[in-house]
């Protein structure tokens, strides 16, 4: 029945054009942001893993004859005060600080993203409630906030992740709510609704893949934000503890030294500023690349 | 037979900042198994909002304060959302929008997004809904439907959207099809081959129709009964061809009198004096008495109700003779 129907509508073959956009990986392949910050992001995260095959030394085995090197064959980067071998101490602290980045940032963002759907799509007496106390927690100055909390509940990573965990998912809570509002008043929800979907699907299939991608590309800079927090927090003694290796107490141990021996603390600076500029560009490809149509 | 569709002195309560107004102001009309309605009116007069309050998909600032939506002879709750599976006689309708754009997903593909209904509400397989969908794609005329499945809605022109909008919403097989303006976004050819659509889902599956327009040229093309909206009120109601050949009610003659007319390029389109009121500003009387040319004292005080003026026909106007007399006259309009 359905088959004899098409031909009685006497239809232009050219109605039907189709100007296909260009894939994903293509637009990925073509983006020289995403293919710059993706490049970069991938060497650090890349060299960081094989930390223990290219790291040459233990990061905290300390070798007191040959303290404050510079670099040689030996010791590709020199040395630190105590013999360390700086080139497998960045390597390890960038173990620890990308993993930590990460994992701050991950338990945000899917909170976050939750509570910011569920108040934009259902409103009422919960999302003013939500909303108030995103507020309160952003009138308070960031960095104070932070260490304020990892005072109260312990130096070092499980401190940094229950501050960042109490603090950080508002943000997305307030951009995904933002989009879900604007998502839930358009017609594709509307239709998806009145044909009998449920909420739960609806949520899901059609309002959050359409929000979700400004909470993507916002978690890669705040990556870099966390990152920077902990080593703004090792650098004031807060942080990752000695002698476990970390770009922020890298930098604070060798500010000691910023008059003779410069690289000891512009090293690991480097090593923040490159993987800032990674995740930034490789936020800012993203969300060319994702952005609907 | 009781009719299919009973729509019975709807009224929608609409906030804006902190005041209210009636944005649908009772309104009532039956639709027959098969039967199609048009309704027409300026924007804003509260059309597609008596859409979205049958469909139970009112805005968070509208409320359905009364009346009441039969299907079948069940009464349907005021909100469709969240039920899932649980109410089956609000699947007896679906909505086409307007703009198929923004009424379509833009990050799923159009097969997912017509097999969805079939797969999840009606309780289908997977590859089973994949070929519904299918079906249905080359139902609505779109031709290789294998390959369209897998398009995403900015891929497609906007013919084709709006047949996919049709496919999704006939995906959850139902038996009225409210249409919201579904051709305005078109040009001329693409709408006379919706239109055509339209006409043959009705003819061959029985579909019933409410269309929502604002323009009289496509009425007649869709439906043998016409209301008239003006304020959220239907203000004349009656067989397409009678209401367009005799309107009873001052607005209907004039938005005739101001539509264009291509078979007589020497008759010069009358604008109605006035623009449409502010629903806040609303005072008692007829709300259409501020740039009717035969308004009285009268007017400005008597709430006109809609009034049989012929058989099926109606119009809310108590001057409505003296506009039958005057096209007896031959003053058209």
């Amino acid at each position: 029945m359905s088959r004899a129907t098409a031909p009685a509508l006497g239809l232009k073959e050219a109605e039907h054009e189709v100007t296909r956009r260009p894939s994903v990986r293509s637009r990925a392949l073509h983006s020289p942001t995403f293919m710059a910050g993706a490049t970069l992001t991938t060497t650090i995260v890349a060299l960081v893993l094989l930390a223990p095959l290219i790291g040459r030394y233990s990061p905290v085995s300390q070798d007191l004859l040959h303290t404050l090197a510079g670099p040689s064959a030996a010791h590709w980067l020199g040395t630190d005060e105590l013999g360390r071998d700086i080139w497998s101490r960045l390597l390890y602290a960038g173990r620890t600080d990308l993993q930590v980045g990460v994992l701050a940032v991950l338990f945000p963002f899917c909170f976050g993203v939750f509570i910011g759907t569920v108040c934009g799509y259902f409103g009422g007496g919960i999302d003013t409630v939500v909303m108030r106390i995103v507020d309160i927690v952003l009138a308070f100055p960031f960095y104070v906030l932070i260490i304020a909390l990892v005072f109260v509940v312990g130096v070092g990573t499980h401190g940094i992740y229950i501050a960042f965990g109490l603090t950080d998912w508002v943000i997305y809570a307030r951009t995904t709510r933002s989009a879900t509002l604007v998502a839930r008043s358009l017609d594709w929800v509307a239709a998806a609704e009145g044909g009998g979907l449920s909420r739960k699907r609806v949520l899901w299939r059609h309002i959050l893949p359409n929000t979700i991608t400004q909470a993507i590309v916002y978690a890669m800079s705040d990556i870099v934000l966390v990152i920077l927090a902990v080593v703004t927090l090792g650098y004031l003694g807060l942080g990752i503890q000695p002698p476990a290796p970390d770009w922020g107490s890298m930098i604070s141990d060798g500010q000691n030294f910023i008059q003779t021996n410069q690289w000891l603390a512009a090293i690991p600076g480097m090593a923040v500023v490159l993987t800032g500029i990674g995740l930034s560009l490789l936020g800012d490809g993203l969300a060319d690349i994702l952005r609907p149509e | 037979m009781t009719p299919l569709l009973e729509v019975e002195d709807l009224v929608v309560e609409m906030r804006r900042h902190r005041a209210a107004f009636h944005a649908v102001d009772g309104v009532s009309f039956a639709l027959e198994r098969g039967g199609a309605l048009a309704i027409v009116g300026e924007s804003g007069c509260g059309k597609s909002i008596t859409l979205r309050a049958i469909m139970g998909l009112l805005p968070n600032r509208g409320r359905l304060s009364s009346g009441r939506v039969v299907v079948d002879g069940v009464t349907l709750p005021a909100e469709a959302r969240g039920r899932g599976r649980g109410h089956r006689q609000h699947r007896r309708m679906s909505i086409v929008f307007q703009d198929a754009l923004s009424a379509l997903n833009p990050v799923a593909t159009v097969g997912n997004q017509i097999a969805e209904a079939p797969r999840y509400v009606l309780g289908f397989g997977r590859s089973a809904a994949r070929a519904r969908a299918i079906e249905l794609l080359r139902l609505v005329g779109i031709p290789d439907p294998e390959r369209r499945y897998h398009a995403y809605p900015h891929e497609l022109s906007g013919g084709t959207r709006q047949r996919v909008m049709i496919a999704i919403a006939l995906s959850s097989e139902p038996a009225i099809l409210l249409c919201d303006e579904p051709t305005t976004a078109l040009d001329v050819t693409i709408q006379t081959q919706i239109l055509a659509l339209l006409a043959e889902l009705r003819s061959e599956r029985g579909l019933s129709l409410v269309f929502v327009t604002h323009d009289l040229g496509v009425v007649s093309q869709v439906a043998e009964r016409v209301a008239v909206m003006y304020t959220g009120r239907f203000v004349e109601t009656g067989p397409t061809a009678e209401v367009l050949a005799a309107p009873r009610h001052p607005y209907t003659s004039g938005l005739l009198a101001a539509a264009l007319d291509v078979d007589s390029p020497e008759h010069e389109p009358v604008v109605i004096p006035g623009s449409l009121p502010d629903p806040l500003q609303l005072t008692g009387g007829c709300s259409f008495h501020p740039r009717c040319g035969f308004a009285t004292a009268e007017c400005l005080t008597t709430d006109v109700r809609l009034q049989l003026v012929g058989p099926n026909h109606a119009a809310a106007c108590l001057h409505s003779d003296v506009l039958a007399a005057l096209q007896a006259a031959g003053h058209h309009g």
